[in-house]
Parts: C-alpha cells; sequence; structure tokens
C-alpha cells in the first residue's frame, strides 16, 4: 500500500467541517425537542467561531509565513482555505434555512423572531433602544479627528453610512461585550423576539441628528486566537499566560460575516479599513451570530430535554468506607448517565482522612465552584500534601485557571503548571495513604476533565482502582509532572507522549498476528478524533491483513472507510447527540482474550506527540463486559448515528423492521454497571 | 518489626536519584524512585568546583525530593554523594548550601565505603559470585567520576579502591581531542589503570570480572543480553565500530540520550581492558541499582556475614606485605580484643572502636619495615594510606593515629599525627592506644610466653593474671614501664601477676 497517496486521506479540516454538520443536522431531527434544536444552531455557530479563531488563523499564518506543507489529503494551506470557504458558505446558508424552519416552529408557540418593527412595536423597541441601548453605546463618526477604531474579536458592530451637506460620512458602533444580544417583549400570549441590531437599525437615526441615514448594516470579524507562546516566554508561565491573553485581542482578521444586502462600496470600505478579502467575507442571509440561541431555550421550558436523573454507582460510596471498597474490587463508571459525585466525594473523603499522606491531581477544565477544589484547599489546610498540576493552556479557559491555581497556592498547595511544551490532557488523581499493611495508592483515571458541570453533559468512563502497579506508574507520572524525575519506566499505564503510541501500534500487530495465526481478531475504537497519519497507516495496515475494525469517531475523521484495497475491514461511524460524546475506549480481541483500554488521548499527533495522555487497561471481568455493552449498544445505534462512507458521513437510516436505538438514552435508562 | 519508610537520596557525578521503600522484618519494597540528570561531575572534573549554577540546580532538585519525603513523612533518610561533590573543591560548600535551602543533610560517601557497598550488592545479586571469588575476581564499578575497584581472591581481597578513571571524567579530561581519535587516548589511560592494579595485586591471577553502575542500564538496552552477562567480543564489536563516532551519531545509530551517549565509548573502552586484564570473555552484571543498593545497606538488610573474617584475612595478608611477625601481631591483636570487651565500664566505646583497635593491633608492626627503630611513625603513615573495604577515612586515620600513639614518648595532645582529631576523637585514640600498649606489653617478647589473661577487677585496681609457660621477664618489664599511663587514662591503677601452666 502506498501510504503517500493522498487519495488516501480525508482532509483534516474539511472533515472538522463535516462534524460540524452533523451537529447542526441536530436541529433539524424531530425526535430533539425545539429548544435543543436551537442549541444545536447555537452550537454550530460556536463551533464556528473557534474553527476561525484557531484553525483557520493557523492556516492564514501558514500562507503569509509561505509555509507550504500539505495536509495529510494532499492540500497546501491555500487550497484548504479555499475549501473550506467553499464549504462554510453552504454550511452558512443550511444553518440560516434551518434557523427559518426553527422559527417557523417557535411561531407555534406563539414566540416570533425580528419581526418587522411595525407601530406595533415601534413604542416598545423606542423604549428599550433609549432606555437599554443608547447610553452604553458610543457611534464612531469617522473624520481625520476619528480614525477608523480596531475592531475586535467577535464584537457585532453596526456601520451607518450618513449624509451632511451633500458629503458622505460612516460612523461605527461596536456593540459592548456586556450588552445584551436580545430583547422580549410580551404582547398577550405572544412573545416578541428582538435582537439588539434590529432595534438599533431601526431606531439609528436618533443618534446621528443633523445627518441623514442612508443604510445600516452589520458586520462582526473574528480574529486569530491562537498565538503560540514563544518559548523564551515559558520561564514563568503564569505571567507569560496572561501576557498571551492580553494579546489575543488583537490577531489577524480570519473572517468577517456581514450582512448580505450590505451595499457593495461599504463591504470594499471595510475590507480596505479592517484588512480583509474576499475570500474572508462570510454573506449571511439572515442573523449574524447564532450563538445566543443557547440562552433562548428557558423562554419554553416545556420543550426543552426533559430532566436527567443519573444513576449513583452501586458501591454505596456514600455510607462507607469508600478505600475498603476499593480495595474490595475496581471501580468503573460512565458519565453522564453515572453521577460524578463519586469521585468528588472520594477526594472530599480523602481530604478529612487522617492516614491520607497526599492528594496530587491533574487539573486542566474544571468548574468555577468546584467541591473538588475546596476539598483540595481543606486537605491542604488540614497538612496533608496536596499537588496539583494546573494546565494553563486549556483553550479559552486560561483567565480561570490561573484564578485556582492562585488559590490553591495560597492554601498551601504544591501547584506546578507542568512540562514546558507539553500540554498536559491526562486527567489523573492520586490518592497515597499509609494503612497497616504499608503505603496505599488509590488512583483515579478518567477520559473527561474534573468538571462537575460538564460531566452532567459529557460522555466518559472514569476508573477508580487500588491496582498496586497503576499507582507506582500514576506516582511516577506526578513526579514527572512535577519535575522530580526524568524517569520513564511505565509498567502498567501508557503515556504520551512517551510509549502511548507505541503500545497503540504493538496491539495493532498483536490482532494482525492473530489473524494471520487464523485466531480472532477485531478491534473497536471509540474516540473524538482519528487523523495521525500513522495510526490510520497502521489501521489500514490491520484492515489489509484481515482484522475487523469498527471505529467510532465523533468529529475529526482523516480515514476513509470501507474503500477497496486499504480499508475494506474498517467501518466508521459518529454519534452526536444530547451529551457530547467524549469517551475514549478500545477493545483489542487479542484471540479472544480481550483486552479493554480508556484513555485521554485521541488519535491526532497533537495528542500522541505533545500532550501528556493516559491510557490504561481495565483488567476486572465485570468492568470489561460492562464496557463490551457500551461498545456494543453505541455499534447498534441507529437513530443519532452516521456511518462513514469512503470520505463522506451518511446518517444512518433505520430499517423499519429493526428496533429503534438511541445509545445514549440507551445508557440513561439502563444501568451498565 | 514495625513497617516503616526509608528513604536515599545519592547525589551521583551525572544525575541525582532517590529511592523511597517500605522496610519491615520480610525486607524492602521500593514504593517510589526519582532521577534527574544534572552533571556536576562536569564540573568538578574539568574545573575543580561545582559552578553557582549547578549548585543552585542541585539545590531545585533537592527541594523536589524534599517534597517526597514531606509527602510520605519520612523521618529516616540519608542523603549521599559520591565524587561529584566530594572531590569538588567547594564540597563544603554545596553541601551547606543545600543545607541551609532544603534542610536535607548531605554525607559525602567515601571510595571505600562506596565499593565497599556496591561490591556486597554484587555479591548478593550475582549468580555464582563466591564460587567467582574463589577463583578470583575482578568487581569494577564504572560510574562517572571514578572506577572503583575490588579485586577479590578467596577470602583475600587483594584491592580495594576508588581510581579517577570514570567514563564522565575520561570524556571531559580529553574532550579537546577530536572524536575520531579521541578513543586512543581513552584507551591509553584504561590501559594505565589496568597496569596499576596489576602491579598493586603482584600480579595475581583472577579469571572473572563482574560489573556495576548506573552504566550497566545503558548497556543493557544497548546488548539486551538475555543472561546475566555481556561478551566481550560484542563489546568489542560495538567499541570498534563507534569509537570514531561523534555524540549525536551515537545518539542516533543507538537511540541513547545525550548524557549516555558521551560516556559509551570510554565506558566501553574501560571494560575492554579490565576484561584484557583477567582473560575472561564476558563480565557478569549487577542488576541491582545503587539507590536500592545503598537502602539495603542502610536498614541493614544488606549483610556481609563474612566480613570480619575477610576483613582480617585481608588486613593481615596486607601486614605480611610489609613483613610483619604474624604469631605476634595474631596475640597483640587477641589480648587488646579481650581487654577492650572486659574494660566496657571503664571506656564505653561502641562497637565500631573494636574494629579499629582490632586492626591498630594486627597492623602496628608494618613501620618497621622502612625503619625497626621508628616504627610506629611510620606505621603511622603507611596505615593512613590504605583503604579498607567499608571503612571511611576517618576511621582508617583513627587507626593510625592508635598506631601513632602507642609510644609514650609524647602525649596526644603534643602529636602532630593527632592535632587534626577533634578532642572527643583524641580521647577515644587516647583510650585505644592505652589498651593496646597494654597488649603489645603482654607480647612484647613476640614469642608468645603468655598463653592467655583473666582479668580480676575490684574497686580499687585491675589485675591482670597472665598465664605462662615460663617466666615473661621482657612483658613484666615492658609492662611496669607503662603501666601508669593506664591509670591516667582510666582512673584506676593496674597491675599484673603470674600464673605458670604446667602440662
Amino acid at each position: 500500500m502506498d501510504q503517500s497517496k493522498k487519495e488516501y486521506y480525508i482532509s483534516r479540516e474539511l472533515s472538522w467541517l463535516s462534524f460540524n454538520e452533523r451537529v447542526l443536522t441536530e436541529a433539524l431531527d424531530i425526535h430533539n425537542p425545539l429548544m435543543e434544536r436551537l442549541k444545536f444552531t447555537a452550537i454550530f455557530s460556536s463551533n464556528m467561531d473557534e474553527f476561525f479563531m484557531v484553525r483557520v488563523a493557523g492556516l492564514v499564518e501558514q500562507i503569509s509565513a509561505g509555509y507550504e506543507k500539505t495536509d495529510i489529503a494532499g492540500y497546501t494551506p491555500e487550497e484548504q482555505i479555499i475549501a473550506i470557504s467553499h464549504q462554510t458558505k453552504r454550511l452558512i446558508e443550511k444553518q440560516q434555512d434551518i434557523f427559518i424552519q426553527l422559527r417557523q416552529e417557535l411561531e407555534k408557540h406563539n414566540c416570533f423572531f425580528n419581526p418587522e418593527i411595525t407601530d406595533e412595536y415601534y413604542e416598545d423597541t423606542e423604549n428599550i433602544f433609549i432606555d437599554a441601548i443608547m447610553s452604553v453605546i458610543s457611534p464612531v463618526t469617522l473624520d481625520p479627528a476619528h480614525p477608523f477604531p480596531f475592531i475586535y474579536n467577535k464584537r457585532m458592530t453596526v456601520i451607518a453610512a450618513l449624509e451632511k451637506e451633500g458629503r458622505e460620512y460612516f460612523s461605527l458602533i461596536m456593540l459592548p461585550e456586556n450588552i445584551r444580544r436580545y430583547f422580549v417583549i410580551h404582547s398577550g400570549t405572544k412573545r416578541i423576539i428582538f435582537t439588539v441590531e434590529e432595534i438599533i437599525k431601526k431606531h439609528a437615526q436618533k443618534l446621528f441628528k443633523g445627518y441623514t441615514l442612508k443604510t445600516v448594516n452589520v458586520f462582526r470579524v473574528t480574529r486569530n486566537a491562537d498565538i503560540e507562546m514563544r518559548s523564551e516566554e515559558v520561564a514563568d508561565m503564569i505571567l507569560s499566560m496572561k501576557d498571551f491573553l492580553s494579546r489575543r485581542v488583537k490577531g489577524a482578521v480570519t473572517r468577517v460575516e456581514i450582512e448580505h444586502n450590505t451595499p457593495e462600496y461599504i463591504v470594499e470600505f471595510l475590507q480596505k479599513m479592517v484588512n480583509f478579502k474576499e475570500m474572508e467575507t462570510q454573506y449571511v442571509a439572515g442573523v449574524i451570530d447564532l450563538t445566543f440561541l443557547f440562552n433562548l431555550s428557558s423562554l419554553i421550558p416545556s420543550a426543552q430535554f426533559g430532566h436527567h436523573e443519573q444513576f449513583i454507582i452501586p458501591y454505596n460510596f456514600e455510607s462507607t468506607d469508600i478505600f475498603n471498597k476499593i480495595k474490595e474490587q475496581d471501580i468503573l463508571f460512565f458519565r453522564p448517565y453515572y453521577s460524578f459525585s463519586a469521585v468528588s466525594k472520594l477526594i472530599a473523603t480523602a481530604a478529612d482522612d487522617k492516614d491520607v499522606l497526599a492528594i496530587k491531581m491533574t487539573l486542566y477544565r474544571t468548574n468555577r465552584d468546584s467541591s473538588i477544589l475546596a476539598s483540595l484547599v481543606k486537605a491542604a489546610k488540614s497538612g496533608k500534601q496536596v499537588s496539583v498540576v494546573v494546565e494553563l493552556k486549556a483553550r479559552f479557559d486560561e483567565a480561570r485557571n490561573i484564578d485556582w491555581a492562585k488559590n490553591l497556592e495560597d492554601a498551601g498547595c504544591i501547584v506546578t503548571y507542568g512540562i514546558a511544551g507539553l500540554k498536559i490532557h491526562a486527567k489523573c488523581l492520586l490518592i497515597v495513604r499509609r494503612e497497616k499493611d504499608g503505603i496505599k495508592r488509590y488512583t483515579h483515571i478518567a477520559t473527561g476533565n474534573y468538571n462537575e458541570n460538564t460531566a452532567m453533559l459529557y460522555t466518559d468512563v472514569d476508573l477508580i482502582t487500588s491496582n498496586d502497579k497503576i499507582g507506582r506508574d500514576a506516582a511516577q507520572l506526578f513526579n514527572y509532572l512535577m519535575a522530580y524525575t526524568d524517569e520513564q519506566n511505565w509498567q502498567a499505564l501508557s503515556v504520551a507522549p512517551f510509549n502511548l503510541r507505541e503500545s497503540i501500534y504493538s496491539l495493532f500487530d498483536n490482532e494482525i498476528k492473530m489473524v494471520k495465526s487464523g485466531r480472532q481478531s477485531r478491534v473497536i475504537m471509540k474516540m473524538n478524533s482519528l487523523i495521525d497519519k500513522d495510526v490510520i497507516n497502521k489501521m489500514y495496515e490491520a484492515s489489509n491483513a484481515g482484522v475487523r475494525i469498527d471505529l467510532i469517531v465523533r468529529g475529526i475523521c482523516g480515514l476513509k472507510a470501507g474503500c477497496k484495497g486499504f480499508s475494506e475491514n474498517i467501518r466508521v461511524r459518529s454519534i452526536v447527540g444530547r451529551f457530547l460524546e467524549h469517551a475514549r475506549v478500545f477493545y483489542f480481541e487479542n484471540g479472544g482474550s480481550p483486552r479493554y483500554f480508556i484513555a485521554s488521548a485521541d488519535m491526532m499527533p497533537r495528542n500522541l506527540n505533545r500532550r501528556v495522555e493516559l491510557m490504561t487497561e481495565i483488567y476486572d471481568k465485570s468492568l470489561q463486559s460492562s464496557l463490551h455493552k457500551f461498545l456494543d449498544i453505541t455499534l447498534q445505534d441507529n437513530m443519532k448515528a452516521w456511518v462513514l462512507k469512503g470520505d463522506t458521513f451518511e446518517k444512518v437510516v433505520r430499517n423499519s423492521n429493526d428496533e429503534a436505538v438511541n445509545s445514549q438514552e440507551y445508557f440513561m435508562k439502563n444501568k451498565l454497571i | 518489626m514495625k513497617t516503616y519508610l526509608y528513604a536515599i537520596i545519592n547525589i551521583g557525578a551525572s544525575a541525582f536519584r532517590m529511592a523511597i521503600s517500605e522496610v519491615d522484618s520480610k525486607g524492602i519494597k521500593e514504593i517510589d524512585y526519582l532521577i534527574k540528570p544534572l552533571r556536576l561531575g562536569v564540573d568538578t572534573f574539568s574545573q575543580g568546583y561545582i559552578s553557582l549554577e549547578h549548585v543552585k540546580q542541585a539545590t531545585e532538585i533537592l527541594k523536589g525530593f524534599k517534597n517526597k519525603l514531606i509527602e510520605y513523612g519520612i523521618k529516616e533518610y540519608k542523603a549521599v554523594c559520591t565524587s561529584g561533590v566530594r572531590e569538588a573543591l567547594n564540597k563544603d560548600f554545596f553541601i551547606d548550601y543545600v543545607k541551609i535551602h532544603t534542610g536535607i543533610d548531605i554525607i559525602i560517601l567515601e571510595p571505600s565505603e562506596e565499593v565497599y557497598i556496591k561490591y556486597l550488592a554484587a555479591k548478593l545479586s550475582v549468580a555464582n559470585f563466591d564460587k567467582m571469588e574463589k577463583q578470583g575476581v575482578v568487581f569494577a564499578n564504572i560510574a562517572s567520576g571514578n572506577v572503583t575497584l575490588s579485586v577479590t581472591k578467596g577470602n583475600n581481597i587483594l584491592y580495594s579502591g576508588a581510581l579517577p578513571y570514570g567514563s564522565l571524567r575520561l570524556r571531559q579530561m580529553f574532550r579537546h581531542i577530536a572524536p575520531s581519535k579521541r578513543h586512543r587516548a581513552f584507551d591509553q589511560y584504561a590501559e594505565n589503570m589496568v597496569s596499576t592494579v596489576a602491579g598493586i595485586i603482584n600480579n595475581v591471577k583472577v579469571k572473572n570480572l563482574v560489573g556495576s553502575g548506573s552504566s550497566i542500564n545503558m548497556m543493557l538496552r544497548i546488548f539486551k543480553p538475555s543472561d546475566d552477562f555481556i561478551l566481550k567480543d560484542d563489546l568489542e564489536k560495538l567499541y570498534n565500530k563507534i569509537r570514531a563516532y561523534t555524540k549525536q551519531e551515537i545518539v542516533e545509530e543507538l537511540s541513547l540520550r545525550d548524557d549516555e551517549a558521551e560516556v559509551l565509548v570510554p565506558t566501553l573502552c574501560t571494560y575492554i581492558h579490565l576484561l584484557k586484564f583477567t582473560g575472561a570473555d564476558r563480565f557478569h552484571f549487577s542488576p541491582v541499582d545503587f539507590p536500592s543498593t545503598l537502602t539495603n545497606f542502610y536498614t541493614g538488610m544488606l549483610k556481609d556475614k563474612d566480613y570480619q573474617k575477610r576483613i582480617r584475612q585481608t588486613i593481615l595478608s596486607f601486614g605480611e606485605r610489609f613483613n610483619i611477625n604474624v604469631p605476634h601481631a595474631k596475640r597483640v591483636s587477641k589480648f587488646a580484643k579481650k581487654l577492650f570487651n572486659e574494660f566496657t565500664d571503664l571506656h564505653s566505646l561502641d562497637k565500631s572502636k573494636y574494629d579499629i583497635l582490632e586492626t591498630a593491633s594486627l597492623l602496628y608492626q608494618v613501620g618497621g619495615y622502612i625503619d625497626p627503630r621508628n616504627v610506629t611513625y611510620n606505621s603511622y603513615y603507611i596505615i593512613k594510606s590504605i583503604n579498607i573495604p567499608g571503612w571511611s577515612s576517618k576511621d582508617i586515620q583513627l587507626t593510625a593515629c592508635v598506631i601513632s600513639s602507642m609510644g609514650i614518648n609524647k602525649t596526644n595532645d603534643e602529636k602532630i599525627e593527632t592535632q587534626v582529631l577533634s578532642s572527643k576523637e583524641r580521647l577515644v585514640v587516647n583510650k585505644l592506644a592505652c589498651i593496646l600498649r597494654m597488649a603489645y606489653a603482654l607480647d612484647a617478647g613476640k614469642i608468645g610466653i603468655i598463653d592467655d589473661i583473666e582479668i580480676i577487677e575490684n574497686d580499687n585496681m585491675i589485675l591482670i593474671n597472665a598465664q605462662v609457660k615460663k617466666e615473661p621477664f621482657i612483658e613484666l618489664f615492658t609492662f611496669d614501664k607503662i603501666k601508669n599511663t593506664f591509670e591516667e587514662t582510666f582512673g584506676i591503677p593496674i597491675d599484673i601477676r603470674t600464673s605458670m601452666i604446667y602440662d
């Protein structure tokens, strides 16, 4: 197989756009309540923002640096930008079409969105304009004394064309960050929703007395947010990160969303003044930036997902001696179907336990009001050694992370910021306890963050174990992350960037060996993204050898499925549903003695080469069977599943005879453990 | 025995290591192990002192290690340093700086202690070591700073000491020579080391080589031996291939770390020369690393049941090279030990002083080889220069001072030799020298007239009842001359009477 053939792979950026289209398509699914469909529309917009701030920004930088290296599918940065631009145009049109449909659905609930501001609403909107908008906006009418202002990232901006005494003027109103995006007017049983820009447009003349208002339009600039920290700045991570945060504001323009009816001369004027090209201009026939739809959901509570009652893990964690329970048996549970409170409880118990000597954990993204942080502070204050490895580089969460870091330090915790150049993505907690028969280590390893909020929205798997070898490796991991050691002698865990990649290869090689010797072989891997070319090639190699491979990939997938000659035995599915699929679970048949793993890592170069990631095997037979069921049901999903055919994801169509399987709903109703 | 935690911090010339272990009656279980590379030896072996930058880096590493001590609540630990610090001119500053900034007390491990501990670990971990010992074995610990060698045959330790031929030291010494011919310098230097040792052991044939040291892990990764030995042919093959490579070429060829690649050629060269010296076709290796060995040693888990016997034999062999009167030495030793044990209440000295007294009694005559008229003076200088496995240089010095103080011409305060000692140490030397003097008097004629003694002690004085074969004129004369020093030392008069033994 010629691995240099670009035809074997799917472009990362296009694959991501395809994922976001799957998210958007959820807004069409009539099985989802209306307000949740609006939320999916909002998620699509929010995802797009991040995509342009990070991924497209990276491509723009590559082009300006003259970097011509092609991606996995053989596209140059320039070709990628062109392809992205075409796809994005199509997707935005699709989103606006969907939004029109959803507006019609809203009307059935007596909710009306941005109707024309006729006499019926004039007074109400005028009051809003005068009371809530006029006082917080500052129009800048351009003249030699008032040059074109800097337009901040993601800030909705109004441009008005004015005329006075035969001369034309432009005035800009950059909406402040804290301004409300929409206002709801109640009229009998009707609720009318107006976006702030629609109200401004209607009443803008009041801002420009003495001028004739010719046109008013809205645009929004997206800028580069992914300024990499320079190595010389790493010495004091926090300081450099603060600097990084302030610098992020002034990135290069990567996209400008502009109303499609904006006069051409105004578009050209903006392109010149804001410095962007036609390629970066995104004409929107509808409402720009639908992220606000997140907040609309409370408008019709009955049209939201019903309350999800999480299961409590069946180990009686709440009332019994946690540590003895863990010693009796490893504990595995699935978020969000099971409550994450088991982990919070474990940490709280450790904080109170007189025999606990030390608590160590990685902290990537956590919630501001985290009970875990409170427990850590309590433990430190009671004299236990609490070590926290904080990853400041969690995208867009840096400011929040710096706050925690300081709070923890003030409480006496040892806070470190990991290893320069390696983002800490592993989710690991280690409790060191002095017991009668010596030192005992309790380890928690998860596929998801220590975040009590996202634990209710993301699907993840958690393992709590007293396994000696796992504990030893976890201790070594923390020693490494805290710069106490350079030792790399992993006995039970696979750790990126050290041996995780090799472990994956060796598991595949073993399957190849099995199939060649006529023994049972099969691989199931559930992950968020698959774009590492070497891992993909290993999968192709296994497929060619006859190993059956089932991949469940939520997002980016650079592998082409079911293609003759290289991936005939590979099937790829993707689940997009109520919860964000986040668990990484791997199954290797191993000739009939299956091996199961959970991991924090996706199969991406950044995860395998530039991040600290963990993969651990699940040894306990009963836990293995839970994982098996989890994978099995996920593969049976025919309600929220997509299947990759060649390079295109298609929604799985359920045969009329088949029972409907929505895996997430199944796990909400049926206990896995 | 209650389970407790014990930590070892080992400050080597190339890296800092820490082993944390659980110790109980069943043995030792290592629960945490840390390693941080920091090449203090680069400073010490090239400029003679540790740079301030490295002192600070070392302190940062040790702060991390201190955190581990706190994490586990460890009270018992030892932080030991070897040649990288030991040979640095500013070692006292280093130790003090670390103490002030981390609270960690560092002790310097003497070369003889280092080699003894490593030898002991190899003896207990390498298969058939005892058999190899009988045939003669060179035990080599190739570290960054020194090559510590112990050459043993039977119960006799022919040589034991640390030689300044460590791999990093060699690399630093010859760093200005081009890689293409640097190996020739290593060759010459290693050859020189081997001939030095051969000279010391009088070319006694030894047939086996056992290696240990941090270089072993690197060798294991390169050669991946299936058994506990590596063949000379394999070493030579690799050496011939890479000896002229640059460090980067070695890194790429063998996937080694930078610091490992730097010392690989001198390490291979040293092993090859040692193998040529022994005539062996392979060297065996000890899989136990140094921090684990130290843990075992300091927790008392590493026991050498034949230690005393071997040391005694080694000391006597050493004495024989200086033509001592061995039967006389044994008799003086016997009397000295008996007096030491009988006078426990008087001297209050611990067991380690017993060993010093025994060694001093066996070796006091060596100075006669140089000048019979000035025996103890010359013995002092000879003893001061020897290495005894497991002994610190302080122990050796105390032994030499005991011998030097045997004579009664000058007090210890007046002797130059003992002026480096603290007043407490001088007191110890006084007591031991006094006992040795008594023991010597009991065989002053050197013909063994006094067969045995028994001590009779009452409130007012001590009486030695000597069992004699015939009347011991010289012994009684000598005893009479020195008995006052006993009273001056221990505050109680002593005398002697004889009882004739009849067949």
